[in-house]
């Protein structure tokens, strides 16, 4: 029973009614800015895609469950494989947001608050960013919402055998979206044993929920029988040993690196996290909220809170450049406490009105107030979150793919980052005539066959092989790489790769500028008119200059920027230091992006001037270009 | 839930959520000021551990030199997943010593101590650290 008197599901249907529409809003919200393909921010999803899709191993800890699923995704006839494994992400994250408002009725809240926090947490904005993208975080948020539902669903009335049953299943089936979720089960434990005093001599029960667990478990058997599968640099888990190294080896020693020394610091950063997610009232709100569950129900505090510390301990000892997604089961939590914190902030205006029913104008303006402050909450949480014009990968591995000529090879890295490249050729392009070293065995360096690699460029040298998995015996000792498609992110650039200084390419143009840039001259460019079908934008700049240093650069097409880049992209210096004689020519196919409309579009090229009062950007109209 | 629940259990509860944000509140206070020695001013000390540097703790952002406005430059972040546009106010250092606005160089890995509005909006920067060339 609730604090009120009545409890939260006298009508289930009105409650059911409000998850599924918290599920509707917040699933329209991550269709709408959701990737159309694969994604140009997370590389590991490109290999939960592959994964998916060809039923394979992505790297530790496998995650079976999300592969099963995911792979059934990508039986939906719409999109491209990779839209519907990123069609997975937003269902199951909308999911979370609708379970959350039934979490939040069985823990005793209202269904106002409780559809509320459901929004919240679907609005914050590391749960949105997962939600349009492939990746393991938004599914694993419904894993976790979804066993703390049935464990809530059992505390209703602990003699229910079946609804423990059903939580110990879930609870193991939950590992296979993310093995972190075993960190969750003391708290898990004590609200068990809190919520039924003889919970430990129920030992059928217990019997039969352990069973149910190592059910849940069985879904790792999958590790084994599709080790053939698995992925540089990570080992075949077909033994024992290798299989703890996949599995719980991989968590325990991989992720939380972050030493306890550190730990102010990672709470410091935590405490700007939910500031971000929540906003600096949400978090007041959310303080209120612990403070007022921890008086009114401590049971349930124990539960909610548990979940919470646990979660936001272990998530900042991830030692991991992204490792805000670890976050995200605490977030969940910290919704439900801010719908607990507007409960008492009405039972506080309740107070004020000398305990008197209050006027039902006041509280319906009350409860539009708390909704109408979500629109911005959303209108923001679009503006961060929106991948729907994410289609640089795409573009640029259909212009890479086109450009290289029959027989080439293609390098490009062996473990997850090298798998946007094989998914491009197994669901897109085709080009089976194109050898690529991250599948097949690379061809040895001494091979005269066109050699090109996607990579990124540090200083004037490609970068190591050991970050980015580049097979050392496919490329020569300190090769030339020349530059020949460019995307408009850095990592997206195709390198032709030399063992010699290339020939110098020719250095007539079209245009002549004769510009000054610092100490160096545009001499001038050639602009195609037309680009090839697939979209690639020729350009050929000219420049003069003695200096170690290079200009700055940034293009532009139909005001859609690509990164700035040093001129030469690593050949200046280069050619500076070995003493090539000036001019340096730049010819490099810029990619547009596919949501450009077909027709004229102004290609601009923006020279950036890194003087002492800041960065300034003198934009250059070079002219314009049709696309197809 | 129910309200038949031992007087213990909520005075464990209050304890312990007080306790939690004293941590919060010394976690704040213990990074406040705190410096590293030179070698831990790297990319994969910071990276391992984030841990406290000048100004005032840990950065709010480290990130990528991708692009450039008048005044601004646009560093994408690999956790927040977005390109984040900071107000240039001041370099304070490369690993080995003082710093200058030509060293913000594309692809340079830069750390950003900002302030962020309440409302979550754009990040306004108070000081920044070249982490690599």
């Amino acid at each position: 029973m609730t604090r009120h008197g009545r409890h939260p599901d006298d009508w289930p249907a009105v409650r059911a009614a409000a998850a599924y529409s918290v599920f509707a809003v917040c699933f329209l919200l991550y269709a709408r800015t959701l990737t159309p393909g694969l994604s140009a921010s997370e590389g590991d999803s490109h290999e939960l895609t592959m994964a998916a899709a060809t039923l394979g191993l992505p790297h530790p800890s496998g995650y079976p469950l999300y592969t099963w699923l995911a792979f059934l995704f990508t039986w939906f006839p719409i999109g491209e494989v990779a839209y519907r494994t990123n069609l997975l992400s937003a269902t199951l994250a909308a999911g979370a947001a609708g379970l959350l408002v039934s979490v939040g009725g069985r823990v005793g809240l209202q269904l106002a608050p409780a559809a509320f926090a459901g929004l919240v947490f679907g609005m914050s904005s590391t749960l949105w960013s997962q939600a349009v993208i492939t990746e393991v975080y938004a599914p694993n948020a419904f894993a976790v919402v979804g066993v703390l539902a049935l464990l809530l669903a059992w505390a209703r009335d602990p003699a229910r055998e079946r609804c423990f049953v059903a939580f110990a299943c879930a609870c193991g089936l939950s590992l296979g979206m993310h093995l972190s979720n075993l960190s969750l089960a003391p708290a898990y434990a004590l609200f068990a044993v809190l919520s039924d005093k003889r919970l430990l001599r129920r030992r059928r029960m217990l019997a039969l929920a352990a069973l149910a667990f190592v059910a849940g478990l069985v879904q790792f058997a999958w590790l084994p029988l599709r080790a053939e599968t698995a992925r540089f640099p990570n080992p075949a888990p077909d033994t024992w040993p290798t299989f703890f190294d996949y599995t719980l080896g991989w968590v325990t020693s991989g992720h939380f690196t972050v030493p306890l020394a550190a730990m102010p610091g990672r709470l410091v950063l935590y405490q700007r996290l939910v500031v971000e997610n929540f906003t600096a009232p949400g978090v007041a709100l959310g303080c209120l909220g612990m403070w007022r569950l921890a008086w009114t129900a401590p049971r349930a505090f124990w539960l909610l809170f548990g979940l919470y510390a646990t979660n936001v301990v272990l998530a900042a000892r991830v030692g991991m450049p992204d490792s805000e997604v670890f976050f995200i089961p605490s977030h969940a939590m910290f919704a439900l406490f801010m719908a607990f914190g507007a409960e008492a902030v009405a039972a506080a205006v309740r107070r004020l009105h000398a305990g008197r029913a209050l006027p039902r104008t006041l509280a319906a303006v009350g409860t539009a107030a708390l909704f109408a402050v979500l629109v911005p909450f959303a209108a923001l949480g679009i503006a961060r979150a929106d991948r729907s014009r994410d289609t640089a990968v795409g573009d640029f591995l259909a212009a890479a793919l086109a450009a290289v000529p029959a027989g080439s090879e293609l390098v490009a890295g062996r473990g997850a980052f090298g798998q946007d490249i094989a998914y491009w050729r197994r669901f897109r392009g085709g080009r089976t005539d194109v050898r690529l070293a991250s599948v097949e065995a690379p061809l040895p360096a001494s091979d005269p066959s066109p050699r090109f690699v996607k990579a990124r460029l540090v200083g004037s040298r490609l970068d190591t092989p050991a970050r980015w998995g580049l097979a050392p015996a496919a490329l020569p000792p300190d090769p030339w790489a020349v530059a020949t498609v460019a995307g408009i992110h850095p990592d997206l650039v195709l390198y032709r790769v030399l063992t010699v200084p290339p020939p110098p390419p020719d250095s007539a143009v079209a245009h002549r500028l004769d510009r000054r840039v610092g100490s160096d001259t545009f001499v001038g460019y050639t602009l195609a008119p037309e680009a090839t079908p697939d979209r690639r934008v020729r350009l050929r700049t000219v420049w003069s200059g003695e200096g170690q240093t290079p200009p700055v650069v940034m293009p532009r097409i139909g005001g859609v920027r690509f990164a700035a880049h040093e001129v030469g992209r690593g050949n200046w210096r280069r050619a500076a230091r070995d003493g090539a004689a000036s001019p340096f020519v730049e010819e490099v196919h810029l990619v547009a992006p596919s949501f450009l409309a077909p027709g004229p579009h102004l290609v601009e090229l923006g020279i950036v001037d890194l003087g002492p009062g800041g960065p300034s950007v003198e934009w250059i109209p070079l002219g314009s270009v049709r696309l197809d | 839930m129910t309200e038949a629940t031992p007087k213990g259990l909520r005075r464990a509860a209050l304890a312990t959520l007080l306790l939690g944000f004293v941590a919060m509140a010394a976690a704040n206070r213990l990074v406040r000021g705190a410096a590293l020695p030179d070698a831990a001013w790297t990319p994969a000390a910071m990276l391992a551990g984030l841990r406290s540097l000048p100004p005032a703790g840990p950065p709010d952002v480290m990130g990528i030199v991708e692009g450039y406005d008048d005044g601004t430059v646009v560093v994408r972040s690999p956790g927040a997943m977005q390109h984040i546009r900071v107000h240039v106010a001041t370099v304070i250092a490369v690993p080995t010593g003082p710093a200058t606005l030509a060293d913000l160089r594309p692809g340079t890995t830069v750390a950003i101590w900002g302030r962020r509005p309440w409302w979550g909006g754009s990040l306004t920067t108070r000081a920044l650290m070249v982490l690599v060339r």
